[in-house]
């Protein structure tokens, strides 16, 4: 076929020459993967937190038991985020030495798990935190006198309410959206195999 | 033990070929062929023969150039660029910028079913770094070569 041999022939007027080996082997060698990088970050940051909540024990010298179970839960929601966080990163280890079919299938199952991860881990750190903020702030607001201690209490409900039910929802909204885009986009070539 | 050197000289500029048939873009595109051999080289050593080294590769570097369609914003700006570089090039190749350009309008898959047959890849093996029968492959790259003639036919009329 003509048409066959002159496309094969313009085809293959696109060069390039290649950059020096030894030069691409140092670079390559040099470069962390971003998963990495990700993960001591996310690491650094749980180390850190961990650290600043054991301070606020020492420092405070608490009393009650409330007091105590609330710093507690307190941690344990920043754990649980930060730990979900962590297996976001890992799951989203992709394959690339599939073929295209199977990639993208891969693709998919990995954004419907970090999507699921993602909201549920930010429902049960904000339920977390609540009960845990609301724990701890029984002993001090004992101290205070009833109207000012209704206040105190009215006051962070309310902030708890707002981040429930205004910046809860906005993140998810934003973090699916990200995912759900690339999900419809990936189907969509996915389609064009099957 | 296959030897990274080899693999490097032999498949750049089929992979570099690929990345622009994918994305019409060249800088991109070399941006994609050193990720794309990045991978290869820290993967080299757990390659198991149960797939040529070619089909190996060729994965890697076909899957690479879907997982872009993340950054598909970036495309949109340079192709405005490249209406720039043509006006800055009059010497530039226009019938390969053409074969690209009509490549780069397909659908991703024909996009790397058609890059994979000017690259010469066998039809077996284009199934099976697809994931599709050779059957069909047969009849995919058919199609495509049928509306690249089209195109090249109303390109030739026209100019």
């Amino acid at each position: 076929m003509k048409n066959t041999i002159n496309i094969n022939q313009i085809w293959k007027r696109q060069e390039i020459i290649e950059p020096n080996l030894v030069e691409f082997i140092k670079s390559a060698n040099s470069i962390k993967s971003k998963n990495l990088k990700n993960i001591i970050l996310v690491n650094v940051l749980l180390l850190l937190t961990s650290v600043f909540i054991i301070f606020i024990w020492i420092y405070f010298q608490p009393k009650l038991i409330t007091t105590k179970v609330g710093i507690l839960i307190t941690i344990i929601a920043m754990l649980i985020y930060i730990i979900a966080l962590n297996k976001t990163i890992t799951i989203n280890k992709e394959k690339f030495n599939l073929d295209n079919n199977q990639y993208l299938q891969q693709l998919i199952n990995l954004k419907n798990k970090q999507r699921f991860l993602q909201n549920t881990m930010l429902k049960v750190y904000f339920i977390l935190f609540s009960v845990g903020l609301c724990l701890y702030l029984i002993e001090y607001v004992q101290l205070m006198n009833l109207i000012l201690g209704i206040i105190v209490y009215s006051l962070t409900l309310f902030w708890l309410a707002v981040n429930w039910f205004y910046f809860r929802p906005k993140i998810i909204k934003k973090q699916n959206l990200k995912i759900n885009e690339l999900i419809s986009k990936v189907e969509k070539i996915n389609n064009q195999i099957n | 033990m296959i030897d990274f050197e080899l693999i490097y000289k032999i498949y750049w500029q089929k992979i570099y070929r690929l990345c622009i048939g994918f994305l019409n873009d060249q800088e991109w595109a070399k941006d994609i062929t050193q990720d794309i051999f990045i991978i290869v080289y820290k993967e080299l050593p757990k390659f198991r023969n149960d797939a040529s080294i070619g089909t190996w590769i060729f994965r890697i570097a076909t899957n690479n150039c879907l997982r872009q369609i993340e950054k598909s914003k970036k495309m949109l700006k340079t192709e405005i660029n490249r209406e720039f570089e043509d006006i800055i090039q009059p010497n530039k190749d226009k019938k390969t910028d053409f074969l690209y350009k009509c490549i780069s309008e397909l659908q991703e898959i024909e996009r790397i079913i058609i890059s994979l047959e000017l690259e010469e890849v066998k039809q077996s093996e284009i199934a099976l770094i697809v994931g599709i029968t050779e059957t069909n492959v047969r009849v995919k790259i058919h199609r495509i070569k049928e509306k690249i003639a089209i195109k090249f036919k109303n390109y030739e009329e026209y100019y």
